[in-house]
């Protein structure tokens, strides 16, 4: 059977599927993108197989629709007991760093993922390739993917092949965090090159969107689609913008790009996991063509911009990075509760808890959450008042007056509420009264939840 | 796109640009709009034309759009840009960021690509320039005068004469003023108490002159008092820039083309050309004219001209008023109910005349902030929620705002620089901005003058906010007018000097900002200037 006709086949089967809830596998899942795709599959009501590396197994979110997977895409049969029973692979895990074992994960892996596949006849395929294999000169990054792709591409399966720009969204993770540690920690921002590689700096979750439409749309099989950002910008440009950001100043060096890469060579053969590798060198320093529009049209996909992308970045930053894993819909059903009850002595109706967790995931998509505060006062409900009071003068960021703003507002927007926040007419003694009482409780609250948000902190 | 050129281009279609079309398009002479033209899709259906308490208590889709479908008007970290952008109004301010990028660390800039461009956030306070302020801006009285009085006829201002009149500036074609609302009305009522007081310490108050129909006018309505106008302007009752983009499309020499960013042009004998490019499929084509009107907002229209004269890396200057917000407690109003039936706009003018000659005026306008939403006001207070809520509930309905504003010079640290962007990236504005130290002076003066003001009038300054500089969004000057022949400047007549046939009908020609708001100039400037180029046109005088 040719090619296109295996592939003709794939795809008549996958739409034969295409109004069934599909059931994911995610290889490379504790990643970076890999957390961003599984939450918004998840949210899309999909059953998610994630595999993921061992280590990271355990700090993942019970949730019913997510599987857990320990396997190395190297291990045939532990990848093709992952397939199996799956309808659609979305293809993230890579060896990235130019690693002594890139040949076998990068195209080893894709060999024994499209014979599992096969096996288990599941056509459809996300494969999220780079950038890099667009370049002239590749590293072994650029060239491994790049015959990656090639196996794919001559499959016979239904694939989609996602080349995205450099990624970022977690203050700690991807391109922000790298170079936003650079900043922190050094005098000098050293920059491989002349600083004027252009790429097109895309949002994680943009990525994730992507991801999600390519499998819902069959259009996309066959294709290959840039995933960009819409602003274009040199990596001095980038830097700054994320000096900016971090409100740091610090002065670029650039190490002339012959030199970098005889510097990532040397320290390739000195050490296993150099800070530089060639790969890196190579990729930051020629331009490829980035175009979203195949992707914006195809996908009516529309990714943010990077003014708005950074800030979003922030959020971690209050809700913290230290744990991985978004909040089940249980946890936010529970916080919904308490803090509707803090606040209006009521219970939240289904309609009020779900609006919370769809807040929850669109402000904080893709971003994992570190409990502090807010993890303190789920497990001990009546400490709630003295933290919130003692939060809003020495912590009014934190994850647990977010959550009340947020609990706050929509509480205010719906109709069974609203006599709490329009007000109504009072006799200026009553109000006097109102206020000299209820602003003593909430200094006396704050002076008591000194000491409680000091252990909730370091719990 | 017409197959003929069009006789005149005009970039843009905010507040300028629609009534420098508006004077080409009635008198028959071919004009051809250019822009981006992003409209609102998601929130414009979705919002009744119902009062705010009503909507409260009773539309159970409320939350889509005071929060937002994406809760983008819940204001996490520093999400939030003013409170008045909400979540209706953001569609103005999109693609803003990647079609022009700004870099700045001391000045914030807005700008719009929208339909009706930044005037689709416009408060609608309308102030006519005295004499000497449009003559620092580099305008003659004797001929804007003519066109202030067309504009308000078109657009309708509401407003009466009052104790402003010598300090604000005079309008005759007004429409009755608006209704105060319960703080407005007793302040108002002890302002006229103490009006000597006052007056003596150089202090006016009155009622402001608004863009907002108090009497139906062709198919707008009169303003309904829904309390509801910075969520929707149902009836148009708030004048909108794009309200005359609807009457332009009746004239059939008009023509509009969107989804189109100008970049660049250039003059060849007799006709300009306009490099365009095509924002759905990216591509480049230029398009001839004979006149080129430049009204893509001070910001567009420096960018576009720097670039179209290779200037990068050139400074030029900037000017944007400083502006100041004063939460107050409006004691004397304690406990009292809301009154239902109010609007959400300015609802008085006070004007400070420090020196009593009208030299370095400041003026500020009085606001209550019902509907801007508790939340916002409880995320300002560290107090616990619970009990911030129970507080802010009792004193809500006291609230107000004085937004004060002051006036603005060209100074020589306050300027910017285009500089190319990376192969394939757009260029973008670098802006310095620093408030000079004689100008904080007299900032702090009057501001400690207009603390004053409020408490005599029963309002408790709470604090004084300064916003980072250019969140006033009125900004100008970068190609000012001047008598004088010098490169990136723009002649009396609104031409570009350098150029035989391009204009600037756009606040980047004016040369000073007084402390009030600009757009009502801005219209009637675009006007007198378009209506000199259409006659000269239909004289076919050829270019300068």
């Amino acid at each position: 059977m040719s090619v296109a006709n295996s592939a003709m086949e794939s795809v008549s089967r996958v739409c034969q599927h295409i109004d069934t809830p599909h059931r994911i596998l995610v290889t490379g899942a504790g990643g970076f993108i890999g957390r961003a795709v599984v939450a918004q599959l998840l949210r899309r009501g999909w059953k998610v197989r994630a595999m993921l590396r061992a280590a990271a197994v355990g700090l993942w979110p019970a949730d019913q629709n997510l599987e857990l997977v320990d396997a190395d895409i190297r291990n045939r049969a532990a990848l093709a007991k992952a397939v199996g029973g799956t309808d659609v692979v979305v293809h993230l895990a890579a060896a990235k760093s130019d690693e002594k074992w890139s040949e076998d994960v990068n195209v080893g892996g894709a060999q024994h993922l499209v014979d599992a596949c096969r096996a288990a006849g599941c056509h459809r395929l996300i494969n999220v390739s780079t950038q890099s294999v667009k370049i002239a000169r590749k590293g072994t990054y650029g060239r491994t993917k790049s015959q990656a792709d090639k196996i794919f591409d001559e499959s016979g399966l239904a694939v989609t092949t996602l080349l995205p720009s450099i990624v970022y969204g977690e203050q700690m993770a991807g391109v922000f965090g790298t170079v936003a540690q650079m900043i922190r920690k050094l005098p000098v921002v050293p920059i491989l090159g002349d600083g004027c590689w252009v790429s097109a700096p895309v949002y994680v979750g943009d990525v994730a969107e992507a991801i999600c439409r390519s499998i819902e749309l069959d259009h996309s099989i066959g294709k290959k689609y840039d995933i960009g950002g819409p602003d274009l910008m040199s990596f001095d440009e980038l830097i700054d913008r994320v000096a900016l950001h971090i409100g740091i100043k610090r002065r670029k060096f650039h190490i002339p790009f012959e030199i970098a890469l005889l510097a990532a060579r040397t320290l390739s053969a000195l050490t296993a996991n150099p800070p530089i590798t060639v790969s890196n060198v190579l990729g930051s320093n020629q331009d490829t063509h980035i175009d979203i529009n195949s992707a914006r049209n195809d996908f009516a996909w529309e990714p943010i911009d990077f003014a708005t992308g950074i800030r979003l970045t922030e959020v971690p930053s209050a809700w913290g990075a230290g744990r991985i894993g978004a909040p089940t819909d249980a946890e936010l059903t529970d916080e919904c509760k308490l803090l509707t009850r803090y606040l209006i002595d009521e219970s939240p109706p289904d309609e009020l808890i779900a609006r919370y967790v769809a807040a929850n995931r669109i402000l904080f998509a893709g971003t994992p959450r570190r409990r502090d505060e807010l993890a303190f006062v789920t497990r001990h409900p009546s400490a709630l008042p003295f933290l919130d009071a003692a939060a809003g003068f020495f912590h009014p960021e934190s994850p647990l007056r977010s959550s009340l703003l947020l609990m706050t507002a929509i509480l205010e927007t719906t109709p069974l509420y609203s006599d709490y926040f329009l007000g109504s007419q009072q006799t200026p003694v009553r109000l006097c009264g109102t206020l000299i009482w209820s602003g003593t409780c909430a200094a006396a609250k704050a002076a008591l939840g000194i000491p409680i948000l000091w252990i909730a902190t370091r719990s | 796109m017409s197959a003929a050129a069009p006789e005149v281009i005009v970039v843009g279609s905010g507040a300028s640009a629609v009534h420098a079309a508006y004077a080409i398009a009635e008198r028959q002479i071919p004009v051809l709009m250019l822009d981006v033209g992003v409209r609102d899709r998601k929130y414009e259906n979705l919002i009744p034309d119902q009062p705010f308490v009503q909507i409260r208590r009773s539309d159970p889709d409320q939350h889509r759009y005071f929060l937002g479908e994406q809760f983008e008007g819940v204001p996490l970290g520093r999400l939030g840009t003013g409170p008045q952008l909400t979540p209706p109004r953001r569609y103005i301010f999109e693609n803003a960021e990647s079609l022009s990028p700004i870099a700045s660390r001391s000045f914030e800039a807005l700008q719009s690509f929208a339909a009706g461009g930044l005037g689709g956030a416009w408060g609608g306070v309308a102030f006519p320039f005295l004499d000497r302020e449009l003559v620092k801006a580099g305008l003659s009285p004797h001929e804007i005068g003519p066109h202030y009085e067309a504009i308000a006829q078109r657009i309708g201002v509401c407003g009466n004469q009052d104790d402003l009149d010598t300090v604000r500036g005079r309008l005759h074609s007004l429409l009755p003023p608006l209704e105060l609302d319960h703080n407005a009305e007793k302040v108002f009522a002890a302002y006229e108490k103490k009006r000597d007081k006052l007056q003596r310490a150089g202090m006016c108050v009155g009622k402001s002159l608004m863009a907002v129909l108090t009497k139906p006018h062709g198919d707008r309505r009169a303003q309904a008092y829904h309390d509801m106008d910075f969520w929707s302007n149902a009836g148009e009752s708030v004048y909108r820039p794009a309200c005359t983009l609807r009457q332009l499309h009746e004239f059939p020499s008009f023509s509009y083309v969107d989804s189109c960013l100008v970049e660049s042009f250039s003059e060849h004998n007799d006709c300009v050309r306009v490099q365009v490019r095509d924002l759905k499929t990216g591509v480049r084509s230029t398009i001839e004219t004979h006149r080129l009107l430049l009204a893509a907002g001070a910001l567009g229209t420096g960018k576009i001209v720097l670039r179209s004269f290779g200037q990068y890396n050139v400074p030029v200057p900037i000017t944007c008023n400083p502006h100041y917000y004063v939460p107050c407690l409006h004691y004397r109003n304690l406990g009292a109910a809301h009154r239902d039936r109010c609007h959400s706009l300015a609802q008085l003018t006070a004007i400070y005349n420090p020196t009593g000659d009208g030299e370095h005026l400041a003026q500020a306008q009085l606001y209550s902030c019902r509907s801007l939403l508790l939340f916002r006001l409880l995320k300002e207070s560290p107090l616990a929620y619970r009990h911030a809520l129970q507080i802010m509930r009792g004193l809500y309905s006291s609230m107000v705002v004085w937004v004060i504003q002051f006036e603005a010079y060209q100074e020589s640290a306050n300027c910017c620089v285009l500089r190319r962007g990376p192969a394939g990236a757009p260029d973008r504005l670098e802006i310095s901005y620093q408030t000079s130290d004689d100008t904080k002076r007299r900032v702090h003066q009057a501001l400690k003058t207009f603390r004053h003001m409020m408490r005599e009038l029963g309002c408790l300054p709470l604090r004084t906010v300064q916003p980072i500089d250019g969140s006033s969004v009125h900004y100008a000057s970068l190609l000012p007018f001047s008598e004088e022949d010098r490169p990136l400047t723009t002649d009396p007549s609104g031409r570009l000097r350098g150029t035989r046939g391009v204009y600037v009908v756009d606040g980047a020609a004016f040369a000073y900002l007084p402390a009030k708001g600009l757009t009502l100039t801005l219209m009637a400037n675009a006007s007198r200037i378009a209506q000199h180029v259409a006659q000269k046109l239909i004289h076919s005088e050829p270019p300068n």
